[in-house]
Parts: structure tokens; sequence; C-alpha cells
């Protein structure tokens, strides 16, 4: 292990958990570091300045919710969020307080692995400075700067409101956006009670950009909680 | 109260009444006889008209009437001359006893009317009295029990005895109401709209009827009665209710903390396990395998305590659906994504009708649906079986259905899959919980559609409906 390998901070309090994580994470060439409480893991978090957060929302002496928005005030570090239960209106809340991903427990360990790798390709494009203006996915090309759209080189005709939800999916790859984020971003704070029109929009969209509209593979359905929007499928 | 002078104490009472005015006339007669030849003959006559008027306000009319005669022959015999003649001699005072005797008619009617309307009055003020207390006590019943007991206090004080049947039954009053049997007398107790019991009465002496008066003052105990029992009922309702309410939140708590406690072994074991499995060739291909299958069976074990868990909480009403407008395609993306990544040759064909409209559904529970209806179709279909999934409008539902081709029903078996833990192949190698459909029935109906199986050409079916409501409207925007 260099200094150099990615640091994951692990916050789960179940130390057979944390033990399979860390194992997947080391064979990600990742270190990581333990912590089974909030506290432990604010000050972990706040020392070691990890790559990434992996995080339990039920730990014993605070709400995991309250983890990620005092870690948001000052670090913008990725946040995967492994819930126990099944309940999306918690996944919403960790992801509206900053969580970048969640993972519904259990979990195979690929699945993992895969969550890990996307989440720490972000930080560092984040890292390395702005994505630039050109963007592709499947046989789809998308130039920021002139707001044209092409589809296997022939140009493809968005909606304003179309092309703003795009820009929102394709500048947030591999994260799960909530229905009450895109609604904010693209309609503004005051449409909230738009949630058809959201998935109206989607639909719209994938007609236009996916191959098989009935089986998306960039503009992807997490359902009950938001989108997510996929490079490569 | 015609019944309380009816007791032979009264009549002993009444026997004493006539002696005494008897008496006072006769003790009128012995204070007047010493003064006879110094008063006048006028001043005797107001004398016994005295007394006559004091018997009639103490003893009431019947000894006043006796006490008027009385005082006329006393009055008649020592004072008037000659003396110790009765209505015999010269006539001169006839007109005098005559007015004698009339005033002391008029004097006892007038008194005794005046009698007779204190009495009244006052068996009015005790029957106000009676009511307002069987209306307290009622009022502070706390069940029929309690009720009957009030109204059989208030009975009794009449001589009469009650009995009370509740039952929440319109038939109950009728039948009442037509039903009389000799002796007794039935009242309904209706309270606003609704009949709470019948109140029948008997008297206690069943010689005698139930008078006019009596009948009145059951009626108002009925109402009276009929009110409290729906108070009570009322009561009883809010306290069943607030139960209900706690019941719920304690098995909703349950509920929750069992999840958490039985996913977190499942958790461990699931990620240790695949750990094993995927250890890139740090284990014996044998042992590797092993840790696979430990891994395939944890996550059964999930499967099925989520579907239990599921289940528990559409039976207990403790989640509501989270029900928003959006596409149906929307979940059928995300299903089969989920039910298509479980295995390399799953492939579903979709024939969704175009321009469906949005549909009002909670997407985590249909999803739950599609899955478990496209895993069984997975699970027992032939092997390269055709598996496809349809949407169809019709006229107030949409129609969702799920077939695959090549392996039918058990016939016989089609109405009783969607029981709890009912498998369509008793005993069959294929893993399941017989969960899986008595689930969709469940989510199915919460969402106010209905679920039903049958066999098509070849092949076997699952539909389903969903209500279509009236969707709201989708603005286009202003193109540029």
């Amino acid at each position: 292990m260099n200094a150099q390998s990615p640091l994951t901070l692990v916050v789960e309090d179940e130390p057979q958990i944390r033990r399979f994580v860390c194992s997947a994470l080391r064979d990600e060439s990742c270190r990581a570091s333990e912590a089974g409480s909030v506290a432990q893991g604010l000050d972990l978090a706040a020392r070691e300045r990890p790559d990434l957060v992996i995080l339990d929302l039920g730990l014993p002496d605070r709400d995991g919710v309250d983890f990620i928005r005092e870690l948001r005030v000052w670090s913008a570090v990725p946040v995967l969020v492994l819930s126990a239960r099944a309940d999306e209106p918690e996944k919403i809340a960790a992801l509206d307080a900053g969580a970048d991903d969640y993972l519904t427990k259990p979990f195979g360990i690929g699945e993992l692995r895969a969550r890990v790798r996307a989440l720490l390709r972000r930080s560092q494009m984040q890292g390395d400075g702005d994505a630039g203006a050109l963007h592709a996915f499947g046989d789809v090309e998308v130039d920021l700067a002139r707001h044209i759209v092409r589809r296997a080189g022939a140009e493809v005709h968005l909606t304003p409101v179309e092309y703003n939800l795009l820009v929102q999916l394709l500048t947030n790859p591999g994260r799960v956006l909530t229905h009450h984020r895109l609604i904010d971003k693209v309609w503004g704070p005051a449409s909230r009670e738009k949630g058809h029109y959201l998935r109206v929009y989607v639909g719209r969209l994938r007609q236009k950009l996916e191959a098989d509209p009935g089986r998306p593979r960039h503009i992807l359905t997490e359902t009950g909680v938001g989108y997510r929007f996929r490079l490569q499928p | 109260m015609s019944f309380a002078f009816a007791t032979p104490f009264a009549s002993t009472r009444r026997v004493a009444d006539y002696l005494a005015a008897v008496a006072v006339c006769w003790l009128t007669a012995a204070v007047a006889l010493p003064l006879r030849d110094r008063l006048d003959l006028p001043d005797i006559v107001m004398l016994f008209l005295l007394a006559v008027f004091v018997v009639a306000t103490l003893l009431g009319r019947g000894p006043a009437v006796v006490a008027s005669f009385l005082s006329v022959a006393l009055f008649d015999y020592y004072f008037d001359t000659p003396h110790h003649l009765l209505f015999l001699g010269d006539t001169e005072h006839v007109l005098t006893l005559a007015i004698m005797l009339a005033v002391g008619l008029v004097t006892a009617q007038l008194v005794s009317r005046a009698a007779a309307k204190a009495d009244d009055a006052q068996a009015r003020e005790r029957e106000t009295r009676q009511l307002y207390e069987v209306a307290r006590d009622m009022a502070g019943a706390r069940d029929g029990t309690e009720v009957l007991e009030a109204a059989r206090h208030y009975l009794s004080d009449r001589g009469l005895s009650g009995n009370l049947v509740v039952a929440d039954d319109d038939r109950l009053a009728d039948r009442a109401e037509g039903h009389h049997v000799t002796g007794i007398a039935s009242f309904p107790l209706r309270a606003g709209t609704k009949v709470r019991g019948v109140l029948a009465v008997t008297p206690l002496d069943d010689r005698i009827g139930l008078a006019d008066t009596q009948h009145r003052a059951v009626e108002a105990l009925a109402s009276l009665a009929a009110l409290a029992l729906e108070r009570i009922h009322y009561a009883e309702a809010a306290q069943r209710a607030e139960l209900l309410v706690a019941d719920e939140r304690l098995r909703s708590a349950v509920l929750s903390s069992l999840s958490h406690d039985l996913r977190t072994p499942l958790t461990t074991l699931v990620g240790l396990a695949d750990t094993l499995a995927e250890g890139r060739g740090t284990l014996p291909a044998d042992a590797a395998e092993t840790a696979g299958v430990i891994r395939d069976q944890a996550q059964a074990m999930h499967k099925l305590l989520s579907d239990l868990l599921y289940m528990a909480r559409l039976k207990s009403n403790s989640a509501p659906l989270r029900r928003e407008w959006q596409p149906f395609e929307d979940v059928v993306g995300s299903s089969l994504r989920l039910a298509e990544n479980v295995g390399p040759d799953r492939h579903v064909i979709i024939d969704l009708a175009p321009d469906l409209p949005l549909i009002f559904f909670d997407a985590v529970l249909i999803e739950r649906v599609l899955c478990n209806l496209l895993d069984n179709a997975f699970k027992y279909a032939r092997p390269g079986a055709r598996i496809s999934l349809a949407a169809r409008l019709a006229s107030a539902y949409l129609e969702v259905s799920v077939c695959n081709d090549g392996s039918e029903f058990p016939a016989g078996r089609i109405e009783s899959m969607f029981g709890l833990f009912v498998r369509g192949t008793n005993e069959s190698s294929i893993p399941g919980g017989g969960l899986g459909l008595a689930i969709c029935k469940a989510i199915v109906e919460a969402h106010g559609g209905s679920i039903w199986a049958e066999n098509c050409v070849g092949g076997a079916c699952v539909r389903f409906t969903l209500p279509r409501l009236t969707p709201p409207a989708v603005v286009s925007e202003d193109e540029p």
C-alpha cells in the first residue's frame, strides 16, 4: 500500500460488515480506515481527508444523515450510503443531504466494488478540473458549449426543458439524483408538485436518446428515489 | 301517584282524618257553649265556619264536607232557639243555616282544590327531580348494565320493573313496537337515527296497567337511556380506535426492528460468502463454489424475509402507499433491469400499448409485483420459453399481463394460488416461499385493482389491473 492509493473511510458499527467491506476495498487497491460511530467517523474524516466515505445509516450514536450534513459543510468527498432498511424516504433524505450513491443491504461484493470504482473515478475527475464541454454516451454526443446533441451523427432536437434535464444528468454521471433535486434544478424549487412532469420528460429524453427506450441503458430509474445517469452500461 | 293511596296505611289515615274533623266540630261547640248567652248568633256561626275552614285546610275536602254538615247540626241543636231541637220549631234561622252550610261546602271545595294543585306541583317537582337524578346517573354510566341499573331504580320508585335489551339493530325497534304482550310495555331506545335497544317495562303489581302519566315518564326515561347508550357506544368506539392506533404503532416498531436485526446478519453472511466466492483463486474451486451457494441461499433468505415484512406491513396498513402519477413504462424498465440481470438467458418480450396515460401508483410496490410475476414466469417455464409482459388500456383500467408459453397452471389450483404459502406444485424443487403471488394480490388490491391467473393457449398468464383515474395535465413548453 503506498500513500498514493486512495483512502476510504468506512463508518459502520457492525465489525463483520466492516471486515468484508474493507477486504473488498483492498482488492480495489484502496487503503481503508474504520470508524464505528458518527463521532469517530467525523473525527477521522477531518484528520485523514479520505477520498471516499462508505457510511452505514443505522449507527448507534447518531443518525447517519446527520453525519452527511456535517461532513458536507467542509468537504465534497463522495459518500456511498449503506442502508439496512429498504426504506425509500431514508435513502432520499441521505441523498438530499449530500450522499452520492446508496447500496441496500444485503449487497454483493461485485456491486460494492463497482460503486466504489465509479465514485473514486468521479472524485479524480473533479480533482483534475472540469470535464470539458464534450460528452458522449452510447451513440450520442453532447456539446454543452454549443448546445448541440447528436445521435449517430444526426442532430437531435431537444426542447429547453429536455436539454436542461439532460445537462443535469450528464454532469452528474453515476450519481443518484432524487426527484426533488432534479425538479429543483430544472423547474425551480417552487415546482415540487411537478413530479409527473419530471417523469414525463425523462420518458421523452429516453425516446430521443436511448437505443431501446423500454430498456434504458443510460438514463436509469432508481425506483421510488430518483434517476441515475450511467455513462457506460 | 294514584297507587300511593291504595295502601292500607293510607286508608287508616283517611278514617283518622274524618274522626279529627268530627272532633274539631265538637270542640268548637264545647268552647262556644258556655258563651252562648253572651255572644250573638252570627259570632257563633263565624266560629263554626272557622272550624270548617281549618278542617278543609288541614284535612282536605271529605272531612271538610263532614265538618260542614256537623257544624250546621251542632249549631242548630245547641245554639239556635229553641235549644236542643234539631230543625224543628221556628224557621226564622233557616236561611242562616242554609248559608252556613253553603259557605262551609264552598270553602271545602276551594281549599281542597288549592291543596290538590299544591300536591300536583309537588308531584311534578318530584318527577322532575327524579328524572334529573336518573339523567345524572345515566350520564355517568360506563356500560349498559349501569344504564339498566339507573333505569330500574327510577322505575321501582314508580312501582314498575324494567329490563333492557341492548342491540344495534333497527329491526328490533320495529319488532318492539309491533309486539304487545299483556302487562309488558316496550319502548325502543332511539338515539339519532339508530335504535340502541329496547326497554321493556312491567308493573310490579300486574293488576294495574300503565297509566298515561307513567307512560310519558317512561318515554322520557327511554330517551335518556338511548342517549346514554349512544354516548357509551361512541366512547367505546373511540377507545377501540385508540387501542388500534397503539397496536399499529407497536406492530410497526416491531417490524422495523425485526427487519433491521435480521438484515444485518444476512448482510454479513452474503458479504463474507461473496468475498470467499470471488476470492480470485485463493480458494480451491469447489470451496469457492460452496461459498457461492451459501451466498445465494442467504440472498434467497433475504428475499423471503423482505417478502414477509412487505406482507406484514401491507396487512397491518402500517405502510401507506406512496402513490404518484407516472408513466407505466418507467416501472417496466426498472423491473426488467432487476428481473433480467438474474440470469444470462433471461429475456422478456415487452408489448406496451402506445401512448399509455400517466397512472397513479406506488412505483416501489408495483415494481415488486412485476418482479415477482416475472420471477415466477421464469421459474416455472420450460427452458427457452417465451416470457412476455404486456400492458393495454381498458375503459377504467390499465391491464397488465405477464405470460409464459409452455407451462400451464395446474387445473383447479388457479383460484387458490393467491393465498399465503400456496405453491403451484407441491414439494417442487423450485425455490420460493409461496409468498410471491399473495404479496402481488395484497399490493394490487391496495391500489384498488384486481389480480387473477388464467391459462391461455399453450401457456399461463397472470393479469392485474390498476385504476386509470384522471391524470394531471402536462402542459407542453412553448417552443422557441
